[in-house]
């Protein structure tokens, strides 16, 4: 292969400030601990304003007696992939990043709802017209009616716009007719924001349905889990039907509300299973083949920007957020998904393999996925990036856990898979082959106690037709028993891989792909990283602030 | 009981040497009990094992077929309380890995509950039981006292590049380089010891290399280990088809 620029490897050079980077030696405890971390000095300045506000201690970094002493050797900054922006390591954790956060608020608010059971209601039950115009109607009163406006009593308390500026509503349709009829101010034009043949095929896959897009506040998701999302908009959206349509009566209003919450709702993530029971919308309900629909990548920049995005958006998701947050607790595992979209590594490693199966099958989805093309082309992805943590000592360093170093390794080898064969349970099948036998008998060496158990019974367990193993890749998701942290990033990676090779402008939903290409959304689901990377350099504007409810704000 | 890791390479032999029950390996280093005990710091030098429950022949036991069939151990018989024990290995050719550690501890010790990570590896047994297998551990060549670690907390390290005489890092600094010698300053848990104990002198580079047990560059390129890969990839084959149509697989 060509002698390429690698930027990985200029990245690596510059974060661990040296050329040489195959020295397997250096040295430690010189470089002022701590000190080191220009975060870490400003927390400890807070730390103390804080602590001697409130007269109770918080955050003693600069104590020498309380747990590990820090930055005992170079402390390394990170580089966000596809970005100029170097950050430290807690610029990336959950609590410091707003734009992770919002990130997460805006799949989790959002909610879309199938408008042509309601208007069914509308025209045969209670006799009413449904027009273009009554529709836009229907549509300016939801849009006050969603962030918190009343329409059908009196006396009754309102919510201040201020704090709800982010909650709307849209509608989309694949009905061109219907939709160039709409006051456009409401719709979410697939034709203006996807290239000419994704968008036909889109709208084809809508056909003349009618769907809301709504967007509850940040607040309602920061003071209530996910499943206060479907209700929300539907009450409201109740709300919204009798007053632009003058309907009154108990049955018709119930009849809005089935359709509202329960007959035409599609919810991103289904309630999760008992033992890690959440309600609808929350992030471990929410199936992988969602993941690529919802990132926007693939509008604005090629194939493998597209992959490295919503392995991004996914790994993020579940990895940092569901299961470092909602499941394990506290700070969390930054690191094992921070691995996956800085310094450039995993995508300099699916380039490889991309030219790989470039050179070995002649393009994407040309084999036939069977057990000797998952087994050719995993051993190939893991001996690849074996021989780079071997040639580069300090990526090993930066890849200090075996975790860490799986997420990655399984992510090359289901990426690679799935763009090979365009099967994404062949990509499944590779990411679990790597995670469980292959790392280990190289190194001796894997992730986590027990961190290898899920990928041993999921071999088998994907392909049996038992319903409580198998399910179609697409469908399945953190919530089911064969998942745990860092294993997100492949199975997002393999399954967006296979449909990027089939050339599908969707992975699970048209409906929600054109959900999330809707501009008003604070976080930009086209670029990912780079908004990440705003967070990090906190340059991010998220949603859901409360500051005019301080003493002396106003709004 | 003798063990064929597939592969007739350098590192496969290596690999079937150290599963091997049988296998005497070379002692390289005494370490008196005393300092031992230092070094696991769960007790004082002198002092008594904490036990949890009397002597087995002190207690009336339920009769049970299972007593009968395994012998219990000397800690399990002395009522022992279960102590822990934990190394870190270097990725630069620690003479026992994580994995290596697990699959050896099953095959070789009797009572031990182990997990294992990436980095390092945890033992749990009855403390008499844990010393003696500790002594084991560290005295002969499965221990190198600069890519391996007795790390009770912050075990980060393994996969760190080395410092400038070879030793892994360690953010607790339990040991210090002295006069071509590796000495333990704190114990595994990163106490402060009275009186340092030194593990001895690293082994060469070539002797760690020559006894690796990691498929590496300067080792075996895992793309070689022929053998190897093709029986990683019996074994998810047939957990595929298996999986797929579990009879026609029996068949």
């Amino acid at each position: 292969m060509n002698e390429k620029r690698n930027l990985m490897v200029e990245r690596l050079k510059e974060i661990f400030d040296t050329d040489d980077i195959t020295d397997k030696h250096t040295s430690f405890y010189h470089f002022g601990g701590w000190k080191q971390s220009k975060r870490k000095q400003e927390f400890i300045k807070r730390a103390k304003q804080i602590a001697e506000s409130r007269g109770i201690p918080i955050y003693l970094r600069d104590r020498e007696d309380i747990g590990v002493p820090l930055g005992q050797r170079f402390y390394e900054p990170l580089y966000i992939s596809s970005t100029d922006t170097l950050c430290e390591r807690d610029d990336l954790q959950l609590i410091n990043n707003s734009a992770i956060q919002q990130m997460g608020d805006d799949i989790k608010r959002s909610v879309i709802m199938g408008l042509d059971l309601a208007h069914r209601i509308l025209r045969e039950r209670l006799g009413k017209e449904v027009t273009p115009e009554t529709i836009n109607h229907y549509m300016e009163v939801v849009n006050h009616t969603v962030p918190g406006g009343v329409v059908a009593q009196e006396h009754m308390a309102e919510v201040n716009p201020e704090l709800t500026k982010d909650s709307y509503a849209k509608i989309l349709t694949g009905d061109g007719e219907l939709k160039d009829s709409l006051d456009q101010r409401f719709v979410i034009d697939v034709d203006r924001l996807f290239p000419e043949e994704s968008a036909g095929r889109i709208n084809d896959e809508i056909g003349s349905k009618i769907f809301q897009v709504t967007r509850v506040p940040t607040l309602a998701v920061r003071i209530a889990d996910g499943g206060i999302v479907h209700r929300w908009a539907s009450q409201q959206t109740v709300l919204a039907f009798i007053a632009a349509y003058s309907v009154g009566g108990g049955a018709p209003l119930a009849d809005f509300a089935f359709a509202g919450k329960h007959a035409q709702v599609i919810t991103l993530g289904n309630t999760t299973w008992p033992r890690r029971a959440r309600a609808p919308n929350e992030f471990g309900g929410i199936p992988y083949g969602y993941i690529g629909d919802i990132c926007q990548a693939d509008r604005v920049s090629d194939s493998l920007t597209y992959i490295m995005e919503s392995i991004a958006l996914g790994g993020i998701l579940y990895d940092l957020i569901w299961w470092g947050g909602y499941m394990g607790g506290g700070v969390g595992p930054v690191n094992g998904t921070a691995s996956i979209y800085t310094n450039e590594v995993l995508d300099e490693f699916c380039r490889y393999m991309d030219e790989w199966i470039q050179h070995k099958y002649g393009g994407y989805a040309t084999v036939k996925p069977d057990a000797n093309i998952i087994k050719e082309i995993s051993q190939e992805s893991v001996c690849h990036v074996l021989d780079e943590y071997d040639n580069y000592p300090v990526l090993l360093e930066e890849h200090w856990g075996g975790g860490i170093r799986l997420n990655v390794i399984s992510t090359v080898a289901s990426v690679a898979t799935g763009l090979a064969t365009g099967n994404s349970l062949a990509s499944l099948l590779a990411g679990h082959y790597v995670y469980s036998h292959l790392v280990k008998e190289a190194m001796g060496r894997n992730a986590w106690g027990g961190g290898d158990a899920v990928d041993l019974v999921s071999v088998p367990d994907l392909v049996s037709t038992f319903p409580d193993g198998a399910l179609v890749p697409e469908l399945r998701g953190p919530n089911i028993f064969s998942s745990m942290v860092a294993h997100s990033a492949f199975p997002i990676g393999g399954i967006t891989a296979s449909h990027v090779a089939r050339g599908h402008p969707w992975i699970l939903s048209p409906i929600v792909k054109a959900a999330f290409s809707d501009p008003n959304l604070i976080f930009d689901f086209r670029y990912v990283r780079k908004e990440i990377a705003k967070g990090a350099k906190r340059e991010f504007h998220f949603a859901g602030d409360r500051d005019i409810l301080k003493p002396g704000g106003s709004g | 009981m003798s063990f064929n890791y597939p592969g007739n390479d350098r590192v496969a032999s290596r690999r079937s040497t150290i599963l091997n029950p049988k296998t005497e390996f070379r002692k390289i280093r005494e370490i008196p009990d005393e300092e031992l005990v230092l070094l696991l710091g769960h007790r004082e030098p002198g002092s008594g094992y904490r036990a949890i429950h009397p002597p087995l022949d002190d207690l009336k036991l339920q009769d049970d077929p299972i007593l009968k069939m395994v012998p219990p151990t000397p800690g399990a018989q002395h009522g022992d309380a279960i102590e822990f024990l934990q190394f870190t290995d270097s990725v630069y050719h620690s003479p026992l890995v994580p994995v290596f550690r697990s699959r050896l501890y099953s095959v070789r010790y009797r009572g031990v509950d182990h997990v294992t990570y990436s980095g390092r590896q945890l033992m749990e047994a009855r403390a008499r039981d844990l010393e003696k297998h500790a002594k084991e551990l560290l005295e002969t060549e499965l221990f190198d006292p600069a890519r391996s670690a007795l790390r009770g907390i912050t075990v980060h390290g393994s996969s760190m590049r080395l410092d400038e005489n070879g030793l892994m890092f360690d953010a607790r600094r339990r040991y210090v380089f002295k006069e071509g010698e590796v000495w333990y300053v704190k114990d595994q848990m990163a106490h402060p010891l009275d009186k340092p104990v030194s593990l001895g002198p690293p082994a060469s580079e070539e002797m760690l290399i020559k006894n690796s047990i990691v498929y590496r560059k300067d080792t075996v390129k895992y793309r070689e280990a022929r053998e190897l890969l093709d029986h990683l990839g019996m074994i998810f084959k047939r957990c595929l088809y298996g999986g797929f149509n579990p009879e026609r697989e029996q068949e």
